[in-house]
């Protein structure tokens, strides 16, 4: 152990003596280059000395802990360690001094001290063994402190100085259009967050300080960096726009980027102008900063912070209900927010058990809430109040103005209530109110846009009145099924209040002039098509809702059918047909739609007696796209015995075309005859038998879906 | 005469007992280290439903478009397919990533360009389609993702991607993890409400599993509200109940389940207790705020007449507005119909203008109401469509495919900053800059909502859970 600590003291000599060598001849050294490898390792280097030091101090205080001085060799050996190392890492910083651009007072005193702590410590390793305590005590404290301060200032200039405390002020300060310049709204907090931890007054690389506006003007070593409003002579911009790679390029590679809208912002605050002081009132409405900037302004919203103290939970429980719920603005902070809910179950005296928080109380909700003259005067006693909804809450110009003694009031809204413009003149009581919403009240859109250049310092909201004709919505039929019994009313309703309806039942368009009024359930005589619109004064009439109605048929006995409908669409069987009740077209699935395919449609049909029927409704869907069409032909065969069957009518349809295509809709034959005396009658009805070419389907035959068939007197 | 049941119990000897009971404690002993464990507050049980920090928004209005309408229509103009109408998406573009079972056999994939005309809007000269004029209108209030990407290719597990988080369909909804996270501002609506409606075109279900709780307390469940005149099924009293019996029945229901609750300690019969209170709560709250007739001409003519007919797009915009209004903290809204695979130029009109109107509407809304700050509006769908037609193209027809690499989505209010975020490439396949993943989406919802998505957990099955999982990175970048 003796002979290492030899060595290692011979070598610790050595090390001292070249140490002092270099710090006295240190402005008149020129470096190797490969020697700078060596002083590039002095960040890593440092924390073995500190390491190692704080270890020696450890040992030496509990060192009477341990029997016989057992520690004392190994402390020895420890602190010949920490010495070497404390000696090289002071030559690899000597040598880094050398070759770097840093600031020269930063680095001087952390040189020197660095220096003196070696110098401290090499009294402390030679006395270490002999010397009284008292002596090393001294050293081994005085070292101690030389290595905090030293450290300390090396970790400010790798760091920069505001990283240990970074100033709070500075990040969350409120900017105020009325008050700070745009450049400082804007562009300043971008230099800040990216290019001042290397441009600031301590540090200045390349000479530039970008930190205030003089330093900007003044530029840096190669001159100014920008020239108001040319882009071209602006040197930031050049750096700002070099590929990464280039070494002119700013921030260099590595450190954060600017990103697409701050290189925007810097752009158009050069080509602006590159004025330092112009607030926003002061650039047009026009120019391409202050658009930019305006984000800026609206979106960048501090914290606040509140010194009053926390609301007992237990407080706040007793308060709060279902209908009112009081809630802190976040975990931790102290300042609260209620809601009330449910008018229904509005309760002034909840309201009156807010002012045992009204210290805590920023923000109330009462939205929709009926409030009286009593409930204004409890809410103008919630004096920190900073936000306030009364929506809704029929609220008076007299009631408005009493608000006004909320002094902190920063945001009101009192849409929904019947304001008069009146309350103008209590606007200038209202000593923080920044946002007043007055949507829905009595107050005209024009008189708020005068409002608005009267008060600048308060933001008005209110819809723009819309001008623009709007389309009404067709009225609905609310009878469930489209067959209607005898007695029964057809009934129409509309959503929009106010609205009138005007409908037809003979096939014409109702417009606002032609057409009748419903006014209540129209009593239906015989099948026919109601058309109907929606009309309102300062609307646009509704598109035209057309609904097919029937009125009942006559009971059918029996119906057989001759042909098998498709496996997949039985419907309810033979009943599908005389049930009395229609199929919605969007549903081919629905049971009371029975379809064919393979074969044409056939049955016979038998009444209960042999009335003379005039009329027969054949009731069918089509979907072009799922190649379900009309039939081609409709045939109607009568007899009285059920056997011998004489034809009656035969109708054909019209072929389906290509502009047809995509159409679905329901459809119905009205098939008209002499008044026959039969009792029986058969239907046949042909499917479309080959599809037309443009017809994905083409070739194929088509369906046929028949939901009803009507037999009229 | 041996009986075997007797047999076995005189196998039960001293030995076996201890042995057994030596198991037994040391099994106690190990439950009981887990069941502390499950109390400790190590943040898997909430026990405040407070945000982690200042929130940005409080609540959520999600326009969600079902069926994935296509970014090339809509936000992400790429003129490029306009010059290379008809030719081949180049091999060097697609990579070989993956195409859908529906194109896979196509030959070619022939590059199409929007057949509706594009222009710029607003200060940030946003790209925007002619389909979305009203959209377009609102364009320096909202920011528009054009760098979203997910993992699905299919609808179903898109879907529940982008509302869970997983794609698998087991996990608690969005909506369920806000109203886990913060509770509801209102005792007397659901925390988490759904509304559904359906356009025209080629349409997509969409199902309970999306609202889920998962793992989550059932509480925090979606509500769906019905189109019909009831808009929550089965909350009326029968007419020959009277508010009183009801309370009664309650009070005394309510007195067994308790009795129930001590006896076996299942959390879900608390639940269901608090379900029945809410319930009760709502028969007063519902009527109040789904009777649209009070509503102003003046916002009727903003959302469109169509506002009022139960069941459309704009309704669900309107009452979605008056939830929000009354503290429902996510209100998840589905239009279907977005799925153009055949024929998108016929289709997507129609669905464009189902939406167009009232989603601006909504914003409009709520920024007149002072609300769009503290509420986050979203708007878009499951994933994109295909730089490339699928099926025929004509001069009047085409359609797209499912596209999971790049889709454009927008969100508005609520602390986001307006503007574009991202960007494809020339072709609109391939994301260039700044991808934002779904687990990125959800982890900056949750980070404007005042959560941390590393925070918010719940401990399953052994392990602990996140809207996230084990991924996300918030958005620095939208947020204001």
């Amino acid at each position: 152990m003796t002979q290492i600590q030899r060595i290692l003291s011979y070598i610790n000599f050595g090390l001292f003596v070249f140490t002092s060598v270099i710090l006295l001849f240190h402005s008149h050294l020129v470096l190797p280059q490969w020697l700078g490898f060596a002083g590039r390792l002095h960040p890593l280097l440092v924390h073995l000395p500190i390491g190692m030091y704080s270890l020696v101090v450890i040992l030496y205080l509990l060192k009477n802990k341990f029997e016989n001085n057992a520690i004392q060799p190994l402390l020895y050996f420890i602190v010949s360690i920490s010495m070497m190392t404390s000696l090289l890492s002071i030559i690899a910083g000597l040598f880094l001094a050398l070759e770097n651009s840093y600031t020269p007072e930063d680095l001087t005193w952390h040189k020197y001290t660095a220096c003196a702590f070696g110098l401290s410590q090499y009294i402390l390793y030679t006395v270490f063994n002999n010397a009284k305590t008292l002596y090393t005590h001294a050293f081994v404290i005085l070292s101690t402190i030389l290595l905090i301060i030293s450290g300390h200032l090396g970790a400010n200039i790798t760091h920069g100085k505001n990283y240990l405390f970074p100033d709070a002020k500075q990040a969350d300060k409120e900017m105020d259009p009325m008050k700070n310049s745009l450049y400082e709204i804007a562009v300043q907090p971008i230099f800040q967050s990216k290019c001042t931890s290397c441009h600031n007054a301590q540090k200045s690389k390349g000479g530039l300080i970008l930190t205030d506006s003089i330093g900007i003007k003044k530029g840096g070593e190669h001159g100014p960096i920008l020239t108001a409003g040319n882009l071209a002579e602006s040197k930031i911009i050049k750096s700002m726009l070099l590929p990464l790679n280039d070494k002119q390029h700013m921030p260099p590679d590595g450190k954060p980027q600017l990103s697409q809208e701050e290189k925007n912002t810097i752009r158009q605050w050069i080509l602006s102008g590159a004025s330092f002081v112009k607030k926003y009132d002061e650039y047009k409405s026009t120019d391409s900063f202050k658009i930019l900037a305006v984000r800026w302004i609206t979106t960048k919203k501090s914290e606040k912070t509140y010194t009053f103290d926390k609301a007992s939970s237990a407080t706040i429980a007793s308060l709060a209900s279902p209908y009112l719920s009081i809630k802190p603005l976040a975990a931790n902070s102290p300042a609260l927010e209620a809601n009330f809910f449910v008018s229904a179950a509005f309760d002034i005296e909840n309201l009156k058990k807010l002012t045992s928080i009204k210290e805590q109380l920023v923000s109330l909700n009462m939205n929709n809430m009926p409030l009286d003259d009593r409930c204004i005067e409890v809410i103008t006693q919630l004096s920190n109040l900073e936000k306030l909804v009364l929506n809704g809450c029929k609220i008076t110009d007299a009631q408005f103005e009493k608000l006004s003694t909320l002094s902190k009031l920063e945001l009101l809204s009192v849409a929904n209530n019947k304001l008069t413009a009146v309350i103008e003149k209590s606007f200038k009581n209202f000593k923080s109110l920044k946002q007043l919403y007055l949507n829905n009240t009595s107050i005209d859109y024009n008189t708020i846009k005068i409002f608005e250049n009267k008060y600048r310092n308060i933001h008005f909201y209110s819809l723009a009145p819309n001008s623009e004709l709007t389309e009404l919505t067709p009225p609905v039929l609310e009878n469930e099924n489209t067959v209607i019994k005898k007695g029964q009313g057809v009934v129409l309703s509309q959503f929009i209040n106010g609205a009138t309806i005007k409908y037809t039942l003979d096939g014409t368009d109702p417009d606002s002039v032609n057409g009748i009024s419903y006014k209540a359930p129209i009593q239906l005589e015989k099948s026919a098509t109601i058309k109907a619109i929606s009309v309102k004064e300062g609307w646009l009439k509704s598109p035209v809702a057309s609904y097919p109605l029937f009125e009942e048929g006559i009971e059918v006995q029996e119906c057989k059918l001759l042909t098998n409908a498709n496996m997949q669409y039985l419907g309810m069987g033979e009943k599908t047909f005389i049930n009395q009740e229609k199929a919605p077209v969007t549903n081919l699935k629905d049971p009371n739609w029975i379809a064919f395919r393979e074969v044409p449609f056939k049955a016979i049909f038998s009444l209960t007696d042999g009335r003379p029927i005039h009329r027969i409704a054949f009731c069918y869907g089509v979907q072009i796209p799922a190649y379900v069409f009309p039939p081609t032909s409709v045939s109607i065969y009568g007899s009285t015995n059920g056997k011998d069957f004489k034809l009656i009518k035969e109708v054909k349809t019209k072929p389906i075309l290509q502009n047809d295509k995509d159409q679905i809709y329901t459809d119905h034959l009205d098939i008209d005859f002499d008044g026959s005396p039969y009792k029986h009658y058969k239907i046949e009805a042909q499917n479309l038998p080959k599809i037309p070419s443009w017809h994905p389907g083409k070739g194929e035959r088509g369906w046929l879906f028949i939901d009803e068939i009507f037999f009229y007197e | 005469m041996s009986n075997p049941f007797l047999e076995n119990r005189l196998n039960v000897n001293r030995r076996y007992f201890l042995g057994k009971a030596a198991v037994g404690l040391g099994s106690i002993a190990l439950g009981s280290l887990l069941i502390k464990d499950l109390f400790e507050p190590d943040g898997s049980v909430r026990t405040e439903q407070l945000a982690h920090f200042a929130p940005k928004a409080k609540r959520i209005i999600y326009l969600f478009q079902n069926g994935a309408p296509s970014q090339l229509e809509s936000f992400d103009y790429k003129p490029m397919l306009h010059k290379m109408y008809g030719q081949d998406l180049p091999e060097s573009i697609r990579s070989g990533q993956r195409l859908t079972g529906m194109t896979s056999n196509q030959t070619k994939f022939p590059l199409v360009g929007s057949y509706f005309k594009f222009n710029q809007h607003g200060n940030t000269g946003a790209w925007i389609s002619e389909l979305f004029p009203h959209i377009a209108g609102i364009a320096d209030d909202i920011c528009i993702i054009r760098s979203m990407h997910t993992e699905a290719i299919n609808h179903d597990p898109a879907l529940t991607f982008m509302q869970t988080g997983a794609q698998q369909g087991n996990r608690p909804s969005m909506g369920a993890w806000l109203s886990y996270g913060l509770g509801s501002e209102n005792q007397n609506l659901p925390g988490f409400c759904v509304l559904l409606s359906k356009g025209k075109g080629n349409g997509q279900g969409v199902y309970s599993k999306l609202w889920t709780n998962g793992f989550l307390d059932s509480m925090h469940q979606g509500v769906q509200f019905s189109n019909s005149e009831e808009r929550v099924l089965y909350l009326n009293d029968q007419d020959s109940i009277s508010k009183a019996d009801r309370r009664n029945m309650l009070d005394h229901l309510n007195a067994l389940n308790h009795m129930n609750y001590d006896d076996i300690q299942d959390p879900e019969i608390k639940t269901k207790i608090e379900q029945y209170e809410l319930a009760y709560r709502m028969q007063t709250a519902v009527p109040e705020i789904t009777d649209l007739s009070k509503e102003p001409d003046s916002i009727i003519k903003l959302y469109g007449p169509d506002c009022l007919v139960p069941g459309s797009y704009a309704s669900n915009c309107l009452l979605a507005r008056k939830l929000s209004e009354s503290g429902v903290r996510f209100v998840q809204l589905y239009h279907q119909g977005w799925d153009q695979h055949v024929n998108l130029a016929g289709e997507m009109p129609g669905q464009a203008k189902d939406v167009d109107r009232a989603s601006a509407a909504l914003i409009t809304d709520l920024k007149q109401r002072g609300l769009l700050d503290e509420t986050l509006v979203i708007w878009g769908g499951e994933f994109g469509r295909t730089n490339y037609c699928q099926g025929t193209l004509s001069e009047s027809v085409y359609g797209r495919d499912h596209h999971p690499r790049a889709y454009s989505i927008w969100m508005a209010g609520g602390g986001v900053k307006p503007g574009v975020h991202g960007e494809t490439d020339d072709f609109g396949y391939n994301i260039i800059k700044d991808p934002v993943h779904v687990n990125d989406f959800h982890a900056t919802v949750l980070h404007l909502m005042g959560l941390d998505h590393e925070k918010l957990i719940y401990k399953h099955l052994g392990r602990r859970y996140r809207l996230t999982d084990v991924a996300g990175q918030v958005v620095k970048d939208i947020i204001a």
